[in-house]
């Protein structure tokens, strides 16, 4: 072989050939690099055991079980077994009768939800500080037709029945991508509070009617990402009642989406609860909103897919059996 | 070097990594990577090409998995990550020398130092690309984020530092500073 050939075709050389196109990559404009977006599923999905597994393990250890506090014996390690397990139906069974009570007003305010619903786990959420996204183990998804495909994007992922998780902006084979809600990046967010709704809050207004409806006042807010998760926008009055002065907002108030790029299936459903209350320069309140989700505790998602999905998500949308 | 078992020592970092991103985020912004820590480990002790193309791969695949938040949404960037642990590599392959490389605190500094140019660079490439980009707006600040998740990156680091000795006859790495008599038992 000729000794220059030879020195061209050297691992030093071919090293720094590739580490320039990945700085040409990092640089160039996102036309010229769209296909990075498809290259990155496979390694995505060949990492993802490992990453669900190290997630589950960093969710349990965040949880604590502190079972070794219970003692030696076996008698008391029994009793508190069994204390433990009965806190936990408890706790479950409220929690059911909550979802079933927000089901319920989620259903009176909008009677129009229906969506198909699947339950997914969650493989891991990416940290706030990068894309925060949160990856979901989807599965293919068979549509009305016996069509098998993707979760379509924009779908919408909600948590513990009713809290609103983000929609998908990503989805390839088995896997899928959730954007949250209150992520830097994402669009602006129409929601609406009922401060009727909150009447069994001890914080509330006593000389509210108990009999009034609840949506008979409510206030908009257009919502943006605030940093933390968190969403930020100012309050207006949407709907008075006769004769009635804008009601105070008070924190844990619970703000509904009512954004019409968003599904059908999901008005209604919870964006979060106020957090905080401030005054902008014009007097208007200004509302901090935090979600009802943890993404650093999500287990499984629940994901409506609706024929609506497809939105005005900015995003290229696709239907079942037709996404990449 | 034994390459099938850095390749899976690289994917079960990736996946360490990937998977405890945001369970061990602090400060809201500062990330630990395990994966930069264990490259800078091998650059330490690896012939230098077999380091660089480690640094290159290894960022590659941090780049594929972990999109850019931008305020069009997340993005898959390619490149920074990738040079970003090139750079770190060379630095650790430059200075290998000046340290007492049997000793954890001196791995743990070379993990920082890696992370910290790996982190700039990546930062300024994403910095490039926001104005060959018009598009591309990055949703938050970089460089104070990167060099906090650089500082953070010791307590992985740490963590492979202990465990190193017995991890480098594994990872088919060889210790210079082994005796010859040591070396043929």
């Amino acid at each position: 072989m000729n000794p220059a050939r030879k020195s061209i075709l050297s691992g030093t050389n071919l090293l720094a050939l590739a580490t320039g196109l990945c700085a040409l990559c990092a640089v160039a404009p996102a036309p010229f690099t769209a296909w990075v977006q498809d290259a990155a599923y496979p390694v995505q999905i060949v990492t993802a055991p490992v990453r669900w597994l190290v997630g589950q393990v960093a969710r349990a250890g965040g949880a604590g079980t502190g079972a070794s506090a219970t003692g030696d014996a076996p008698l008391a390690r029994e009793v508190a077994l069994l204390t433990a397990r009965n806190l936990r139906l408890a706790a479950e069974n409220d929690e059911l009768r909550a979802q079933v009570r927000a089901l319920q007003r989620g259903a009176e305010l909008n009677p129009q939800a229906e969506a198909m619903r699947i339950v997914v786990p969650v493989i891991a959420a990416d940290s706030p500080v990068a894309s925060g996204l949160i990856m979901l183990r989807t599965g293919r998804v068979r549509a009305a037709d016996g069509s098998e495909g993707n979760v379509p994007l924009g779908s919408v992922a909600i948590s513990d029945a009713v809290n609103i998780v983000g929609r998908v902006v990503r989805a390839a084979g088995p896997v899928a991508d959730v954007q949250p809600i209150g992520q830097a990046g994402t669009r602006e967010l129409r929601a609406t509070i009922f401060p009727l709704e909150d009447r069994a809050d001890p914080n509330a207004d006593p000389n509210a009617d108990p009999d009034a409806d609840p949506s008979a006042v409510q206030l908009g807010v257009v919502l943006t990402p605030a940093g933390q998760g968190r969403l930020r926008g100012s309050v207006y009055a949407l709907q008075l009642a006769d004769g009635q002065f804008e009601p105070a907002i008070r924190t844990g108030m619970t703000v509904r989406l009512t954004d019409p790029s968003w599904p059908r299936a999901a008005q209604m459903l919870v964006v979060g609860t106020v957090e905080a209350v401030s005054r902008a320069d014009n007097g208007r309140p200004i509302v901090t909103v935090k979600p009802g989700f943890d993404p650093r505790s999500l287990q499984q998602v629940t994901i409506l897919l609706t024929p609506d999905s497809t939105g005005t998500l900015e995003a290229p949308l696709v239907t079942p059996g037709a996404q990449r | 070097m034994n390459w099938p078992v850095v390749a899976l020592a690289l994917y079960l970092t990736l996946g360490v990594e990937l998977g405890s991103r945001a369970a061990l985020t602090i400060a809201g912004s500062f990330v630990p990577s395990p994966l930069i820590a264990l490259v800078a480990l091998i650059a330490a002790f690896a012939p230098m090409t077999a380091a660089l193309w480690i640094a290159l791969l290894a960022g590659a695949l941090t780049d594929l998995t972990t999109p850019v938040a931008t305020t069009s949404g997340p993005t898959i960037v390619l490149g920074p990550s990738a040079v970003g642990f090139v750079v770190g590599t060379y630095a650790v392959l430059t200075i290998r020398g000046l340290f007492l490389r049997r000793h954890a605190t001196s791995l743990v500094v070379l993990a920082v130092i890696a992370a910290t140019c790996a982190g700039l660079t990546a930062a300024g490439l994403l910095a490039i690309r926001q104005i060959t980009d018009s598009g591309f707006t990055l949703a938050g600040p970089q460089v104070i984020s990167r060099l906090g998740s650089a500082l953070y990156t010791a307590i992985p680091a740490a963590l492979l530092a202990l465990l190193w000795r017995r991890a480098m006859p594994l990872l088919g790495l060889n210790d210079p500073f082994a005796r010859r008599w040591d070396r043929s038992g």
